[in-house]
């Protein structure tokens, strides 16, 4: 490819090429603070034309790597970042079997992290965001990736995709311009724009931490708290990860052992301060003496 | 027709871990998970206490699980053995017993 980058996120590394440059600028300087070494990837992924006069004239991006979907629509140019995000995102749920993947968000706070798991909108990368702010660790937004040796979290602290109302909100939060990616406007999820967590986080992302409270958000309703139970807990958990089937007796073995060690809880919330104050209860809560619990066992 | 028998799997076949009131069971030949609630693992448990490669009647299980259950069918005219013949033929055809029925 003309252009290319290297990036480590967590325990995996992507080389990601190019047709153009301005992805890849994008990309290093959305991960200015993330190893950029050469090395043997664990996935590669490329932003190609669709054609060859497509390189130039309105340029589109196709998406191709070592795992792709075959129906998958080009993006603008302009939205090179998403189609490499998309693209990363696409290796790891397809590709990845060294951990159980979870679609979910994760922070934690003195080697005990929070895992909030819900469907598209439902708050989880938002929230973590917020909570990445105000004194928590950030692990990720988008995948949790829970060792089924050890039971421990491997932080994968990606930059935050914000959506829509989020961007607004996050950008009252953090008052560091430098931390946001480029405004992409009518991409297929609305606009997005990418947050840079902080550098605490992404300097700690090799340090594996101890799961204890697992939360299912859901943002834009009035506030409720239920608990959920291992087996709702296991069959929601299934639905959101992206290997359990790949990974056999592992992922079943990891899946059991971990909702029988987390406190659930469904959470409802009105908006971002109330879903921050509610993690914050429920981690006073519970928490902390899930986490004693999980790790004697 | 001969009443069928039923049979445990080998205590390799399955991984099986309570979750609450349920209880996830992994089938490892197929690498399928189901979640079955009771009393359908008891049903598993008497089958698995008999001595491996035993067929038994759902009239010998009930015999078995009697003490813990009172097993009645949706219809109150059914019979608790026929109950349980079906929850067993249910857990054959997922492959988690095996059944056997003579000529």
């Amino acid at each position: 490819m003309r252009h290319s980058c290297s990036i480590t996120v967590g325990p995996a590394r992507f080389r990601i090429g190019s047709d153009w440059r301005a992805p890849v600028d994008q990309l290093r300087a959305l991960y200015q603070d993330y190893p950029q070494d050469e090395g043997v990837p664990d996935f590669t992924v490329r932003l190609q034309a669709t054609s060859s006069i497509r390189r130039l004239i309105k340029p589109q991006v196709a998406i191709a790597g070592d795992f792709t979907l075959p129906d998958a629509a080009p993006l603008p140019l302009e939205q090179g970042l998403l189609a490499a995000e998309m693209a990363m995102n696409l290796q790891m749920a397809l590709g990845w079997r060294r951990h159980l993947l979870l679609h979910a968000s994760a922070v934690s706070r003195n080697g005990r992290a929070v895992i909030m798991t819900g469907v598209s909108g439902a708050g989880k990368s938002t929230l973590s965001a917020l909570l990445g702010e105000r004194g928590w660790r950030f692990l990720g937004d988008e995948f949790v990736l829970l060792d089924p040796d050890t039971g421990m979290i491997a932080p994968f602290p990606r930059p935050v995709s914000l959506k829509n109302t989020a961007i607004a909100a996050m950008e009252r939060e953090v008052d560091d311009e430098s931390r946001f990616g480029p405004v992409m406007h009518d991409t297929p999820k609305g606009t997005i724009r990418h947050l840079r967590p902080r550098t605490e986080a992404v300097e700690l992302m090799t340090r594996e931490t101890r799961p204890a409270l697992l939360l299912f958000p859901r943002f834009g309703y009035p506030r409720a708290v239920r608990r959920v139970d291992e087996a709702e807990s296991f069959v929601r958990l299934t639905q959101a990860s992206t290997n359990y089937v790949a990974l056999g007796e592992r992922g079943f073995d990891a899946l059991t052992g971990f909702v029988r060690a987390m406190s659930a809880c469904a959470i409802d919330y009105a908006d971002g301060e109330e879903g921050v104050e509610m993690v914050e209860r429920l981690w006073s809560e519970q928490g902390g003496k899930v986490g004693e619990r999980a790790a004697a066992a | 027709m001969a009443a069928p028998r039923f049979s445990a799997l080998p205590a390799a076949a399955l991984k099986r871990v309570p979750l609450g009131g349920l209880e996830a069971i992994y089938h490892v030949s197929s690498g399928i998970t189901h979640l079955l609630a009771e009393p359908v693992p008891d049903l598993l448990d008497a089958l698995a206490r008999l001595e491996p490669g035993r067929f038994v009647t759902a009239a010998q299980v009930l015999a078995l699980v009697a003490e813990r259950f009172d097993i009645v069918g949706d219809d109150p005219g059914e019979a608790p053995e026929a109950v349980v013949s079906e929850r067993l033929s249910e857990l054959g055809a997922l492959g988690l017993v095996t059944i056997v029925t003579d000529a």
